[in-house]
């Protein structure tokens, strides 16, 4: 197996572009297991999360976060998840916009282990994610397709950027958390609205960034809304929608991302201000965080 | 809804309740479409109001109110200028921090109090918001406090950037409008319970948010239909109906301009009938190819997203041009039946024509809003329960699109009264078409011969413009001079409208236009909406006889 999987931290929120590789093998093993969110007030609630699993898939002690690790591939790679679950109860694995070798998706049963591949096929953002109930619960993260060409989301140039967040909106209801088996759906309301599994002021602002820098905000909507979000001070162009890019990319600073859809936009930070916000319009208040300079 | 209703309306777009027509308004405020608040410096006082809902609620309101002025809702429609360096002074009359953002326009500076979207005005403090109003485009301002409680209280408004030289342009050249045809529609919902609360000091939860009343220009449907500015609407000014005239290459080539904004917790699909709309802008930026070509897109159908603003180009295009006279259905096609048609409370808008200008029979009992055969078609959100009032339909966000017929509102002359000589042959019928029917007056038989007579008009609604007068007619002898007059209801005097015309033994056309004023033109009290059009035709020692073929009044009814 060669290593060109690139992890990026959630925490981080933004990186610099990764150089990529040329097509490879690339595996990676992910643990499906239980876990806690602190929230706001506080709240702790229960989750389900994926983790990157440790040496020879060992689930031992690993914590798994809501979303989970953002896996980064380049285009072409031959990619293979294995899931272990640790959960009581099965656990599925989908990345929308790929083909599986395996159909629509795969899934492990309690306590086992299943595996997904597919070809990397085409550049662009894309969520990875349980089904039904795993999805609330917090079963879902980013996977990032790198096109050959360092520093642009696509194949062409007018996707170049220079530095990149991630952007997974979602929202947890902790009522159901607590009972995901059971819960009602008639009754599901959340009450956290989350960017990167944090509600605000726990977010983590897009930091060092200057006039003229081009920030690629890839949005990813794991819950079920469809979800405005407002940008202030500045414009988002926005290039491309769920990791195919747009004939006619346009200027935004209120773009909505349906929910289980993905979008990549290009905010070029202008001459003046130095804190952009970047905030749910729908008046969730805790989905929000900030673009600074520096 | 659906696309495709013409002059005969679904239940759907059938009132519950019209009140009565506009009181004087202020001459700066047109009936219908944008009214601007223009300027470069406002000054805006956050502050509460009540607006008044068709279902006869009244809801606590936060507004950014003119400084000085009466409470409105939503904020007014700031127009400025491309280029315009702009300040807008907030003064605080809530009990709690206020701000305003300004999404889309870059570098606002300021002074506040230092807050987590925007500089703050303090309870009963001031805040100062400047830019320069760079690009041009359809805009919002908002609350950037609070907002999931000053947002759904009701801070929002337009803020409409016109290109530097161009206020028929919305964009550039390829988005030039009517300027006489600029609409706003600015969608907006309200949970009432989380009104009441603000209202009680009750406990305000976002999380309960249960929209109930949605709104364009701040008012429900039917108050939507109400002009700009009734006085029973006095926090609400700003009335949405939209009106234009059949598409004309050389008459009618400009397109309206709707500016559409969300300013809404929820997206909205709203749904125009009667032709496509063509989108040409999001968020105040035109939509353009990689190349700066056309990326503008037709719908019928339009997603608004929370906090998004549109810009549409609408022409409405007569396809099949039907006529009664000279475009009848064929045979194949058939005519409406109005039996078919859904009537709410005897209340309709339908003309019970299905031919634009015209009207036809309705069944007995109802009563029309139709004025002289125009179309309506609803735009409204197609979210069924956003088409409601508190849940009853149909109200809320709706309102109509009226098409008018292209030379305005026509009516036939309805009577004929001899002033001066006596009747030879005919009725007032037979000046209803320029046919082989006339209507024949033997003029005078002593002295110099006249022959003076006058047709009368009802129906014409108070507030008409752009009073027209068509005679068409001929006489037994050559070249005999020929007056129109007009019956001036307030001196009770003839008026004669322009110089005379010689008219011989073949069929003449005369267009006039009464002087302006034109309301004294048009009866009031016991002879509400009565016109009378004076035909005077003078000869010498010979007797003549008039014969007038065709006697029409065409207006722009309000
Ligand atoms: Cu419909
Ligand atoms: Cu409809």
């Amino acid at each position: 197996m060669r290593r060109t999987l690139v992890l990026i931290l959630i925490a981080a929120g933004l990186t610099l572009p990764a150089s990529p590789a040329s097509a490879a093998n690339v595996s990676i093993d992910l643990c499906a297991s239980a876990g806690t969110l602190t929230l706001p007030g506080p709240v702790t609630a229960n989750i389900w999360g994926y983790a990157l699993a440790g040496s020879g898939g060992s689930c031992a002690g690993v914590t798994p976060s809501v979303p989970g690790p953002v896996l980064s591939v380049d285009q072409g790679d031959a990619v293979s998840i294995v899931v272990h679950n640790t959960l009581t109860t099965p656990v599925s694995l989908e990345v929308p916009g790929l083909a599986l070798g395996q159909g629509a998706g795969v899934s492990a049963p309690a306590g086992g282990t299943a595996t997904a591949t597919f070809t990397a096929s085409a550049p662009g953002t894309y969520l990875y994610q349980g089904t039904e109930r795993q999805l609330p619960m917090g079963l879902y993260g980013a996977l990032v397709v790198r096109p050959p060409a360092a520093g642009q989301a696509y194949g062409s140039a007018t996707t170049a950027y220079d530095r990149e967040a991630l952007l997974v909106l979602s929202a947890i209801d902790p009522a159901f958390n607590a009972a995901p088996a059971t819960a009602d759906l008639y009754h599901y309301a959340p009450k956290f609205w989350l960017i990167n599994g944090k509600a605000y002021p726990d977010t983590d602002p897009v930091h060092g960034v200057a006039p003229g820098t081009k920030v690629l905000l890839r949005y990813l909507n794991a819950g079920f809304d469809n979800t405005s979000m407002r940008l202030l001070g500045a414009y988002e162009r926005v290039l491309a929608r769920d990791a195919r890019p747009l004939a006619n990319p346009f200027d935004a600073t209120a773009e909505t991302i349906p929910a289980g859809g993905t979008e990549d936009a290009v905010v070029t930070i202008p001459a003046s201000g130095t804190r952009f916000p970047l905030y749910n319009r729908q008046l969730h208040q805790t989905m929000l965080t900030f673009i600074q300079v520096p | 809804m659906h696309r495709g209703f013409r002059a005969f309306l679904p239940a759907a777009a059938l009132l519950v309740a019209f009140a009565p027509s506009a009181q004087a308004q202020a001459p700066a405020i047109p009936r219908q479409g944008i009214v601007c608040t223009n300027g470069t410096t406002f000054d805006l006082t956050a502050t509460p109001g009540y607006i008044e809902t068709p279902d006869g609620n009244s809801v606590l309101m936060w507004s950014y109110a003119p400084t000085g002025g009466q409470f409105q809702s939503p904020g007014p429609v700031l127009c400025v200028n491309q280029g315009d360096s702009v300040t807008v002074h907030l003064h605080n009359a809530l009990t709690e921090p206020v701000s305003m953002v300004f999404p889309g326009q870059l570098g606002v500076g300021g002074s506040g109090t230092a807050g987590l979207l925007a500089d703050e005005a303090p309870a009963g403090g001031d805040a100062t918001y400047t830019f320069t109003a760079s690009q041009p485009g359809t805009y919002i301002y908002e609350s950037g406090s609070d907002p999931s409680k000053q947002i759904e209280m009701g801070l929002y408004g337009a803020l409409i950037v016109r290109p530097a030289g161009h206020p028929d342009y919305a964009y550039d050249a390829a988005t030039r409008f009517d300027p006489q045809r600029e609409y706003l529609v600015l969608l907006s919902d309200i949970d009432p319970d989380l009104h009441h609360a603000v209202e009680t000091g009750g406990a305000y939860d976002f999380n309960q948010l249960h929209n109930r009343y949605f709104a364009i220009n701040g008012r429900q449907f039917p108050d939507t239909l109400q002009d700009n500015g009734v006085s029973w609407l006095p926090g609400q000014p700003y009335g949405s109906l939209l009106r234009v005239k059949p598409y004309n290459a050389t008459s009618n080539p400009l397109p309206a301009l709707i500016r559409m904004a969300n300013v809404g917790t929820v997206n909205h699909p709203f749904h125009p009938h009667g032709n496509h709309i063509k989108e040409v802008a999001q968020d105040g930026r035109a939509l353009r190819t990689p190349g700066g070509g056309d990326a503008s897109s037709e719908h019928f159908a339009a997603t608004i997203g929370s906090g998004q603003t549109e810009d549409y180009l609408f022409s409405w295009k007569d396809q099949d041009s039907w006529n009664p006279g000279s475009n009848p259905f064929p045979a194949s096609v058939a005519s409406p039946d109005y039996r078919n048609l859904t009537f709410k409370n005897g209340n309709t808008w339908s003309s019970g024509s299905a031919y634009l200008g015209s009207k036809g029979t309705l069944p007995v009992g109802t009563v029309s809003q139709n004025i002289c055969g125009e179309w309506y078609f609803p735009w409204h959100s197609h979210a069924l329960n956003e088409f409601t009032n508190y849940d009853a339909g149909f109200g809320g966000m709706a309102t109509l699109l009226r098409v008018d017929p292209p030379g305005g509102c026509m009516a036939p002359a309805g009577t004929a009264s001899i002033l001066a000589g006596t009747l030879n042959s005919g009725t007032a019928t037979d000046l209803a078409a320029a046919d082989t029917a006339y209507y024949k007056v033997n003029s005078t038989t002593t002295g110099t011969r006249t022959a003076d007579w006058y047709g009368g008009f009802a129906g014409v609604p108070g507030g008409s413009t752009g009073l027209a007068v068509t005679y068409t007619g001929r006489n037994s002898i050559a070249a005999l001079p020929t007056t129109l007059w007009m019956w001036k209801w307030s001196t009770s005097t003839w008026v004669q409208m322009g110089a005379a015309t010689g008219i011989g033994t073949s069929d003449v056309t005369v267009t006039r236009t009464p002087p302006s004023p034109e309301s004294g033109f048009i009866g009031t009290g016991a002879n509400s909406g009565k016109v009378r059009v004076r035909v005077l035709t003078t000869g010498t020692t010979g007797n003549f006889v008039t014969q007038g073929n065709l006697l029409k009044l065409t207006y722009d009814a309000p």
